[in-house]
C-alpha cells in the first residue's frame, strides 16, 4: 500500500498536501444542519448515478413508430423502464425523488449559510459558486422535468418556456431558441435532453469545484471565528468528521430510498400537442409562486413576475457578501439582512401555498356524448388521455391489456381477465364499460378520480354501433 | 526575461504583449465560430420554418358556430387549430383575411369603440391557433367563446379577450376554401384588442 502512495507520490507530489487536509482540525461540536452540503452533493451523486442508468434506456424522440402511434418513443421508453426494466422503477424514482429532495436541500444549505453570515468575508467565492449552484439545480429539474414526454411535463414545459418572451430584447430569440419554434414541440424536447445531459451537468460540476476547493482550502465556518474569538476544541477531519458525514450520506440515502420506494414518480398521459383529452396544466411545484403571482396581475405586469422579481432575488443573492461586511455573524446582530431575508422567504412560501390551493380545476365542462363516435376520433383520444399509463404497449400493459391500438382493444388481456373486454354491440357486458362506471371493481381510471360522464358514453355507443375501427 | 518590459517606453508593443493578444484573437476567432455555427445550427432558414397549406377538412363538415379542434402541422411539428365557420357562403373578396373589430374593452383599460364586423356576409371562417397568446396553454371552447384554464384568460367566439392576463385576441391563421375543402396555413397576425387584426 505504501509503495503505491509513494509511486504516485512521486509523480504527482499531491500527498503530503491531500493528508493535511485529511486532518485538517475542524470544529469538534457541529449541528446536523452544517452537513446540508454532504447531502446535496450526495444527492447529485445520485442523480449522476441514477440518470447514466436511465439513458440507458430513455429514447429521447417525440416521434411514434407504426405500433403506437398515439405513445412517442420517449414516453413509450419510461413504461418500459418503469415496468419491464429491472429495478427500472426504483432507478426512475430513485432519479424523480433525488431531483426534488435535492432542490428542498440546496434551498435549505442556503437559508442555513444565509442565517449563520457564513457567505462572509474570505468566503464570497464560496456563496457565488453556492448561487450558481442553485441555479444549475433548479435548471437541471426544470430541462429533466419534460423528458418523460407526458402531458403534465409538455404542458408545464410550454408555459414555461413561453415565459422567456418576456426577458427585454432578447426575449423572442431566448424563447425560439430553447423551444425550437414557436411554440413547445418534439425539437424542446432534443434541446431540453442536451441541456439536462451535457451542458448543465457539466457547469455544475465546474462550479462545484470552485465551490469545494474553497471549502477545502478555507475551512468550516463557525461564528466565533476571527481575532479575539474563544478558541475552540477542534478534531481532526478524518476520520471523525468524515465518519459524521458518511452518518448523514446514509440517512439522505434512507430517506431518499423509503421516499422512491414507496411513491411511484408521476407519469400521467402520453404528451398530446392538440390536448384533445383537455388536460389542465400545472405548474412545477417550486414554480406555484410565479403561477399564483400571473393569476393575480394584468398581462402588463407578467415580466415583473416572471424575470424583474427572479432577477432580483439572484442578484440579491449574489450582492450579499458585498452589501453585509460587517463583523459580526451572529444573525441577532444582523437584524436588517435577516429580516429581508425573512420577508422574502415568507413571500414566497406565502405564494407558492396560494399557488397549492388555486390549481386550476378543469373548466366547466360543455362536453357532450357523442351519438356516433369513431374510434380514431373519440374513443382513441380518450383511451389515450386516460388509459395507456398501465394499459400501455410492452411496458404498462397491466393485465395484459394494450389500449394504444384497435386491434389491442379488441384483443383484451391476459390477467385476470382472460379475453376481450369489449363486446361490440354489448356496452353492458363490456368490462372496460363496467370498470369505467364502477360496476365491476376496481374502478378505473385506478387512482384518478372517475372518467368524464359524456366519455363513458362515448365508450357506450361506439360499443352499441359495433366498436368499428372507424 | 521580467525585466524586458521595463526597458521599453511605456505603449510600445512588446513580443510578450503581442503573443498574449494574438492568444485572445485566436480565442476569440475559435469562440464566435462555435458561437455562429452554434446559433445557425438552432435556427432553421425561414423556409423550412413555414408552415404550408393543409387541408383540414371539408367545408360541409364544419358545423356553422360550432369550434372544432383539428390537427396541423405548424412548422413541421404536430398542431392544431380551432376552426369556426360562420355561414355557408364564400366571399372571396375577403379571401381568409377577417377584418376583426372587438366591441368589448380589453383588461388593458381602453375601451373599445369600433363596431364590431359583420362576419356572417362576407367571411366564412375564422381560423384560431390552438395556444392562448399569454402564455402558450391549450384553451378550451365553452360554446359561446373560448377559456384558458392555465390563468383565467377569456376569448369571445370572435377571438375577441375579454378577460384574463392574455395581452391580445387570439392568434389568427390564414384560410382558403378550394373545391369544398379547407385549407389552412401558418399565422399571420391576431385578434387586436379594438383596432381590427393585427400583424403577430
Amino acid at each position: 500500500m505504501n509503495g503505491i502512495v509513494k509511486w504516485f507520490d512521486e509523480r504527482t507530489g499531491w500527498a503530503k498536501g491531500i493528508q493535511e487536509y485529511m486532518v485538517h482540525p475542524v470544529p469538534r461540536l457541529v449541528s446536523p444542519l452544517d452537513f446540508l452540503g454532504v447531502a446535496a452533493l450526495f444527492l447529485f451523486i445520485n442523480q449522476a448515478v441514477t440518470g447514466i442508468f436511465l439513458a440507458m434506456f430513455y429514447v429521447p424522440s417525440a416521434a411514434s413508430y407504426a405500433p403506437h402511434p398515439s405513445l412517442s418513443m420517449a414516453y413509450e421508453s419510461i413504461l418500459f423502464i418503469m415496468y419491464k426494466v429491472p429495478l427500472g422503477w426504483v432507478v426512475r424514482d430513485l432519479h424523480f425523488w433525488g431531483a426534488n429532495l435535492m432542490v428542498i436541500v440546496v434551498v435549505t444549505h442556503m437559508l442555513r449559510v444565509f442565517y449563520e453570515g457564513a457567505y462572509k468575508k474570505p468566503r464570497e467565492l464560496t456563496w457565488w459558486a453556492g448561487v450558481g449552484l442553485l441555479l444549475m439545480t433548479l435548471a437541471l429539474a426544470f430541462t429533466g422535468y419534460l423528458l418523460p414526454w407526458d402531458q403534465q411535463s409538455f404542458w408545464a414545459t410550454a408555459v414555461g418556456t413561453a415565459m422567456f418572451k418576456y426577458a427585454p430584447f432578447l426575449g423572442h430569440f431566448l424563447m425560439t431558441m430553447f423551444q425550437g419554434g414557436e411554440f413547445t414541440n418534439s425539437l424542446t424536447l432534443t434541446r431540453f435532453y442536451s441541456l439536462h445531459m451535457l451542458v448543465l451537468p457539466a457547469a455544475l460540476v465546474l462550479l462545484f469545484a470552485v465551490h469545494f476547493i474553497m471549502v477545502l482550502k478555507q475551512g468550516m465556518s463557525f461564528i466565533e471565528e476571527g481575532e479575539g474569538a474563544p478558541k475552540q476544541k477542534t478534531v481532526p477531519f478524518f476520520p471523525y468528521t468524515a465518519f459524521q458525514m458518511n452518518i448523514v450520506v446514509l440517512a439522505t440515502a434512507a430517506v431518499l430510498l423509503v421516499i422512491a420506494t414507496n411513491y411511484l414518480a408521476p407519469l400521467v398521459a402520453p404528451a398530446d400537442p392538440l390536448n384533445k383529452a383537455m388536460y389542465v396544466p400545472i405548474p412545477l411545484w417550486y414554480f406555484f409562486w410565479v403561477y399564483q403571482f400571473l393569476k393575480w396581475v394584468p398581462y402588463y405586469l407578467d415580466p415583473v413576475g416572471v424575470i424583474v422579481i427572479p432577477a432580483i432575488g439572484v442578484l440579491a443573492l449574489l450582492a450579499l457578501p458585498l452589501i453585509d461586511r460587517g463583523p459580526h455573524r451572529e444573525a441577532s446582530r444582523r437584524k436588517p439582512i435577516i429580516a429581508a431575508g425573512a420577508v422574502a422567504v415568507a413571500a414566497l412560501a406565502a405564494l407558492t401555498y396560494l399557488g397549492f390551493l388555486t390549481v386550476p380545476t378543469p373548466l366547466p365542462s360543455t362536453l357532450e356524448a357523442q351519438a356516433h363516435p369513431t374510434f380514431s376520433g373519440t374513443i382513441e383520444p380518450i383511451l389515450t388521455g386516460n388509459c395507456v399509463m398501465c394499459h400501455g404497449p410492452t411496458g404498462g400493459d397491466m393485465a395484459g391489456q394494450d389500449f394504444t391500438t384497435y386491434a389491442g382493444v379488441m384483443k383484451g388481456g391476459t390477467t385476470p381477465v382472460k379475453g376481450p373486454v369489449v363486446i361490440p354491440g354489448h356496452p353492458s357486458k363490456s368490462l372496460i364499460v363496467l370498470h369505467v362506471e364502477g360496476k365491476v371493481a376496481p374502478r378505473m381510471p385506478l387512482g384518478a378520480g372517475p372518467l368524464h360522464k359524456a366519455w363513458i358514453q362515448d365508450i357506450i355507443n361506439w360499443i352499441k354501433e359495433g366498436a368499428k375501427n372507424n | 526575461m521580467s525585466d524586458e518590459n521595463e526597458k521599453l517606453p511605456p505603449g510600445e508593443v512588446t513580443r510578450r504583449k503581442f503573443l498574449t493578444a494574438g492568444m485572445g484573437v485566436i480565442g476569440g476567432v475559435l469562440g464566435l465560430g462555435y458561437l455562429g455555427m452554434g446559433l445557425k445550427y438552432m435556427f432553421p432558414p425561414a423556409p423550412m420554418m413555414r408552415t404550408p397549406w393543409q387541408e383540414v377538412g371539408l367545408v360541409k363538415d364544419f358545423t356553422i358556430s360550432d369550434a372544432k379542434l383539428v390537427p396541423l402541422l405548424y412548422q413541421g411539428h404536430r398542431d392544431g387549430v380551432w376552426v369556426l365557420k360562420w355561414s355557408d357562403s364564400y366571399d372571396h373578396q375577403f379571401s381568409g383575411k377577417r377584418l376583426a373589430a372587438c366591441t368589448q374593452p380589453a383588461l388593458s383599460g381602453k375601451a373599445a369603440t369600433a363596431e364590431r364586423y359583420d362576419h356572417t356576409n362576407s367571411n366564412q371562417f375564422s381560423v384560431y391557433d390552438m395556444h392562448c397568446p399569454h402564455l402558450h396553454c391549450p384553451f378550451a371552447s365553452t360554446g359561446t367563446g373560448f377559456a384558458c384554464p392555465c390563468h383565467g384568460s377569456q376569448y369571445t367566439l370572435d377571438g375577441c379577450h375579454i378577460a384574463g392576463p392574455a395581452p391580445h385576441g387570439l392568434y389568427l391563421h390564414s384560410w382558403k376554401v378550394e373545391a369544398g375543402k379547407l385549407y389552412v396555413a401558418g399565422i399571420y397576425g391576431y385578434v387586436g384588442t379594438h383596432m381590427g387584426d393585427q400583424n403577430a
